[in-house]
């Protein structure tokens, strides 16, 4: 075993870049397949969200003089972010860490794979295409019935779409399938369940939801398709379907994926906050299980969507359920705080965005709570509060996380660092630029601005041309990210092994990681978090190592010292 | 000393490698099992869609539409319900090495999905599309017989392996994961059946 | 009432307790939250790592007693909310006595509002029963101070009621009735929303509503009344044409059409329409099955907006999608008086 201590090298890749292009089914190809990917999908829906901040700049339709173009730019830019942004980005932070955090040397099923990924780039430009056919999809991502029926919306960009996430959704199946068996089958001798990385945890919690929530919406669009190419009427009430039956099982899976999409993220913040804050994460079974209790409350909350459909009488029990997901959230939020009070914080970027994190999904998650008031709700549902509460949790929770955890492992990846002032600089304006972009919206909402609407009453102009402005600093924002990734990845300072002196397994290998991840066996740390103990500083210095015999090894015979606290 | 070692080595190498190959076969029942609870979720979505038809409709079948015949119907299920019999034999014989066992029984299960399908399809032709009442019923028996056709790929497939040997009691993962595939599907009609013909 | 000023106007008589409840919970938040972002402060200023130490945190794992309090305190603070969300949710529901009942139809883009009628004597049944269906407003007319139900449906797409100064809210769902109840408590002028996704004019389906004092809706409900007599006395008038597109029927959120102040871009221009007709522009005629030489061309104009109305998919106007409602030839949704009345006021469009 090398210590981190040794000058680092750079190390030797194989294949260069050309690899990333083509089939694989190395973890870490796919891993960094999955994050490059979404992330100009990023752009793509960044780049619909600018233009629909230019549409609102002027209440009059200054822009785009037609509802239909509008309403086609937040469907596919809602659809974009959340099924090929947010859900492959974390899929792909999961691929790259999790067999190197439980000391695996690649996934279960590499095949499996490989296939899942390479649904997404044409499912993703399936959807896109949408625009050069007859007609852009434009009911919405949430594309209730009966307006996205063949009567009410006879754009091919419809079909597509459905076609289009029916594929995302099988790539998100079989991704899980592989997540569960890797996760439960495949960790190092001696790591038992409570030995594992939180962000394994979060992986595993959100694999679940996802394998049980994912297969309902795929009926449910085969349903939409039979209607729309069949003609069988499933949702038509004429016809005798029913109207309410897509947006019910469209949020019993929409809410878990809500879940899906800030669980990882959490996962991440887990792991980035007591590497910089130099302290153990606190309350580690708690924060692991109530990734679990997330989970399955959110199984049942769905109807909170619906607080204006449904029956008054049916939409108490969601009220409760959705009220109680502040408690295992609230749990995390705390852990959080506690972990970095009294440590020792290092201000760097990855630090920075995992705090702005904090500090933003809290907003989201109180938003959150009065909407699942059903009085508060009944006056906001469906205004801009709600924009605002799902930027605050999306951009503010699982976007910033994002990037916590992409200056977190982008040495580990590449073998270097990307550059800190530029860092600094993207944080600041993200943070400003988020701020001032989602913050008005909430007033936006309680005085009544409905969403989805490409011009409104000049008395919401002031506040959305904040708004405005705000995203028009977000898209300058990405710039120096953009050039800091491109820089560093040839020219960045060299990061060696573990440049932050981190305790999780995949800080015990080269970076970038050798194909098959780990030359020896991997040796257990005493827990993946020991910061400020004895123990956790040998194990970082990478002294009193015996390399021991795998066949030892293969039978567990090797435990931690203390594993488990 | 030397030879100690050298034994040693072999023994891990053989060793890895046989761990390597049940870690592997643990990872596909482990995927299997949750392909299957992705799969039932697909089936039961639609058994959801049914009940929630049903809610909105009274009488079902709507009024004037004739309630689909549950004689062919029955007949195929029992054909299905042999076939996970046989099914359950193509593996029973595998296990003890009898390859000529599997073989036989394989073609059998395959001949009964055979009959079940083409029962299907003379239900199919003998009913008419008259609204919300068959289109369930199409997409439903239409979704398990995509399945069903899936599981007869999967014990072709090993029908043609098998007859190259490819199966032992050592090793035979493909018939197993053909035959857990089709008690599922098989359950999945039996299920189906209850909610389509029963009710 | 006293509220904070982000709230529109409290015009019903719930306004003042959701204000409240949501007040109440912002206050609540806000403890949480500078409890939170306070403790966020504080590490990130005090416990900054120093130049040079190496060393890190002290090693604690947890806490029992502390993660207890805060499992604990919230799930009781979220209850009490839950029970007080209910409570003030259950008198919003809770039926008054001496009702006003309205319907209210919603469809791409307008909503409609059916007033009660009362028969009047000096008509035939047959001509009550049109009168009926003549009761119909584009403006919400409500008495102040007067206990409201709605009774909410829509004839396409789902579409949402939405009164911001009310606090209501509640969806219009094809082939079911849903009702919303509320007590305006301030005369004044507001708008009924759209706040379901509902199709291009959705951003522009809004309504007018007027809380006026209880005489001046007699007022109002009587002169309806005399209108929905003229109505059935000679229902196809073009001028009464003109103003059923105006009112009644949602034409103008997707056509503009000059005469009639209608200002929509959904559909095209309806300015001029007999002439296109006339002149079978674009084969509009023989595109929709019409034989412009088997009639006067002035019939095959009448035919051409006929069907344009009842059967609009036959012919779409190039530039166009196939977005025109399908149900007006519906005679439920569209009487066939209403029906000529409109194409009769089309053929005044040269
Ligand atoms: C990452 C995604 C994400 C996350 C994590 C959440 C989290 C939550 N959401 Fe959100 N939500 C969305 C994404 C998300 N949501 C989206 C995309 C929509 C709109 C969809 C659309 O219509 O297009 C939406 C809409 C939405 C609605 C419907 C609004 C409407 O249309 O009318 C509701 C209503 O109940 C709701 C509630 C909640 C609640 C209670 C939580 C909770 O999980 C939040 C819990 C967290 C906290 C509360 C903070 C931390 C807790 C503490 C510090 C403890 C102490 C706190 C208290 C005692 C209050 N959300
Ligand atoms: C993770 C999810 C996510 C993220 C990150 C965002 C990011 C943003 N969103 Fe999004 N949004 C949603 C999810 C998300 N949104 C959802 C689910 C909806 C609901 C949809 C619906 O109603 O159906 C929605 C709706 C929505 C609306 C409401 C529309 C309406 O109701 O009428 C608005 C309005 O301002 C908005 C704005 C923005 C802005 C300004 C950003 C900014 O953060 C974006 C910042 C942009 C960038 C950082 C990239 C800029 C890049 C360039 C300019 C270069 C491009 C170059 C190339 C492509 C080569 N969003
Ligand atoms: C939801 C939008 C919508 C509403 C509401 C609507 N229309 Fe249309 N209409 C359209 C569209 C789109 C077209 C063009 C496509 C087509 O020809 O079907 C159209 C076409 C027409 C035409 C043919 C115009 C021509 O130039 O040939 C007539 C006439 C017409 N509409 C009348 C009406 C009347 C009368 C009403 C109200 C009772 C009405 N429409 C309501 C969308 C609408
Ligand atoms: Cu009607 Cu929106
Ligand atoms: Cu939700």
């Amino acid at each position: 075993m090398a210590t981190s201590i040794a000058a680092p090298v750079a190390q030797e890749r194989t294949g260069g870049i050309a690899k990333y292009f083509a089939w694989s089914i190395d973890h870490k190809v796919i891993g960094v397949q999955y994050m490059v990917t979404s992330f100009a999908f990023f752009l793509v829906g960044g780049l619909l969200a600018e233009l629909i901040r230019t549409q609102l700049a002027s209440p009059d339709a200054a822009f785009l003089q037609s509802g239909g173009a509008y309403n086609s730019l937040f469907s596919i830019h809602g659809t974009v972010m959340i099924f090929l942004f947010v859900i492959p980005m974390l899929a792909g932070f999961g691929n790259y860490l999790v067999p190197l955090m439980i000391g695996a040397k690649d996934m279960a099923f590499p095949w499996l794979n490989a296939f899942a990924f390479w649904l997404i780039p044409p499912a993703g430009l399936l959807l896109l295409s949408g625009w050069l056919v007859g007609g852009q999809a434009q009911a919405g991502w949430t594309s209730y019935f009966p307006l996205s029926g063949p009567k009410f919306s006879p754009f091919d960009g419809q079909t597509l779409w459905a076609i289009s996430l029916h594929m995302l959704g099988l790539s998100s199946i079989l991704g899980s399938i592989n997540f569960i068996v890797t996760i439960k089958n495949m960790r190092a001798p001696g790591m038992g369940w409570f030995d594992m990385p939180l962000f394994c945890w979060a992986i595993l919690a959100t694999s679940l939801i996802a394998l049980l929530a994912t297969p309902f919406l795929s009926g449910a669009l085969t349903l939409m398709l039979l209607d729309r190419l069949a003609g069988t009427g499933f949702f038509n009430i004429a016809t005798g379907g029913s109207p309410l039956l897509w947006p019910n099982i469209f949020w019993f899976y929409s809410h878990p994926a809500v879940y899906i999409m800030v669980l990882p993220a959490m996962g991440i913040i887990s792991e980035v906050l007591p590497v910089h804050a130099r302290k153990p994460i606190f309350g580690y079974r708690l924060i692991a299980l109530s990734s679990l209790g997330i989970g399955v409350l959110g199984f049942m909350v769905w109807g909170h969507h619906l607080f204006t459909t449904l029956s008054p009488l049916a939409r108490i029990p969601f009220m409760i359920t959705s009220m109680l997901i502040a408690v295992p959230t609230g749990i995390k939020m705390f852990s959080w705080l506690a972990t970095i009070w009294g440590g020792k914080i290092h201000f760097r970027t990855a630090m920075l965005f995992a705090l702005g994190f904090l500090s933003m999904f809290l907003l989201g998650g109180f938003s959150g709570v009065f909407l699942a008031s059903i009085p508060v709700d009944v006056h906001l549902h469906a205004t801009y509060f709600v924009v605002a509460h799902l930027h605050f949790v999306l951009f503010g929770g699982s976007v910033l996380g994002i990037f916590a955890g992409i200056y977190h492992w982008f040495p580990k990846i590449t073998g270097r660092f990307l550059d800190e002032r530029l860092g600094k600089i993207h944080f600041w304006l993200t943070y400003v630029g988020f701020f001032l972009t989602f913050f008005p919206m909430h007033f936006l909402g309680i005085e009544g601005m409905p969403r989805r609407v490409y011009t409104y009453d000049p008395k919401y102009q002031l506040l959305n041309d904040l708004a405005t402005l705000g995203a028009y600093i977000l898209a300058i924002a990405v710039m120096p990210f953009i050039v800091n990734v491109i820089y560093s990845v040839r020219k960045g300072q060299l990061a060696g092994k573990n440049p932050w002196r981190a305790m999780t397994l995949e800080w015990t290998t080269d970076s970038p990681p050798p194909d098959h991840n780990f030359d020896d066996m991997p040796i257990l740390p005493p827990h993946p978090y020991a910061y400020g103990t004895p123990e956790g500083a040998a194990y970082i210095a990478g002294e009193g190592k015996v390399a021991v015999p795998a066949l030892e090894h293969a039978h567990g015979a090797i435990e931690s010292p203390t594993a488990g606290d | 000393m030397d030879l100690q070692l050298a034994r040693t080595a072999r023994l891990n190498k053989f060793d890895e490698q046989r761990q390597a190959r049940d870690r592997d076969l643990k990872n596909k029942r482990t995927a299997l099992q949750l392909w299957r609870v992705a799969n039932g979720g697909v089936f039961a979505f639609f058994i959801l869609a049914n009940y929630l038809m049903r809610q909105q409709i009274t009488p079902w079948p709507p009024a004037g539409v004739e309630r689909i015949s549950a004689t062919i119907p029955l007949i195929i299920s029992l054909a299905l319900l042999l076939s996970s019999w046989t099914a359950l034999r193509a593996q029973r014989s595998i296990r003890v090495d009898n390859a000529k066992g599997l073989r036989g029984f394989t073609l059998m299960t395959l001949a009964l999905g055979v009959v079940f399908l083409a029962g299907m399809a003379l239900v199919w032709r003998t009913t008419p599309m008259t609204g919300p009442y068959s289109a369930i019923f199409f997409t439903m028996t239409g979704f398990h017989a995509l399945h069903v056709l899936a599981g007869m790929i999967i014990f072709g497939y090993v029908y043609s392996k098998s007859q190259r040997g490819a199966y032992s009691a050592e090793n035979y993962w493909g018939v197993e994961a053909a035959v857990v595939f089709w008690h599922f599907v098989d359950v999945m009609w039996l299920l189906y059946f209850v909610v389509l013909f029963v009710f | 009432a006293k509220t904070a000023n982000w709230f529109p106007t409290q015009a019903s008589t719930d306004s003042a307790s959701v204000d409240t409840l949501f007040n109440l919970m912002l206050g609540i938040a806000t403890v949480i939250f500078l409890i939170i972002e306070g403790g966020i402060l504080w590490s990130v200023i005090f416990y900054r790592h120093r130049k040079g130490d190496e060393t890190d945190g002290p090693s604690i794992h947890g806490n029992t007693t502390i993660e207890i309090i805060w499992t604990a305190i919230p799930a009781i603070i979220v209850l009490i909310l839950a029970v007080m969300s209910y409570k003030v949710f259950a008198d919003m529901q809770a039926p008054q006595p001496n009702e006003l009942a309205l319907s209210v139809t919603g469809q791409q883009f307008k909503w409609t509002f059916i007033y009660p009628y009362e028969p009047f004597p000096d008509l035939t049944a047959d001509q009550n029963n049109a009168a009926k269906s003549n009761m119909f407003s584009d403006v919400l007319v409500l008495p102040v101070n007067r206990a409201i139900r709605v009774d909410i449906s829509s004839l396409d797409v789902i579409h949402a009621f939405f009164i911001p100064e009310f606090r209501i809210k509640q969806d219009a769902l094809p082939g079911s009735v849903t009702t919303a109840r509320f007590t305006p408590s301030q005369i004044g002028q507001y708008t009924v929303e759209c706040t379901e996704l509902c199709g291009q004019g959705h951003a522009t389906m809004h309504n007018l509503v007027k809380v006026v004092s209880n005489d001046d809706y007699l007022k109002f409900v009587a002169g309806l009344a005399d209108n929905a007599k003229k109505a059935a006395l000679d229902p196809r008038r073009a001028d009464r044409g003109k103003q059923l597109m105006q009112q009644k029927y949602p034409c103008g959120s997707c056509h503009t059409l000059a005469d009639a102040g209608l200002t929509g871009n959904v559909g095209p221009k309806l300015d001029g329409v007999e002439t296109r007709a006339e002149k079978n522009q674009d084969n509009r005629l023989t595109g929709s099955g019409i034989d412009p030489t088997s009639m006067s061309p002035q019939d095959a104009a009448a035919q051409y907006i006929r069907l344009s109305i009842v059967n609009p998919s036959l012919f779409i106007t190039p530039g166009f999608n196939d977005l025109m409602p399908k149900n007006f030839g519906d005679p439920t949704v569209m009487p066939a008086d209403d029906r000529e009345a409109i194409v009769n006021y089309l053929l005044t469009q040269k």
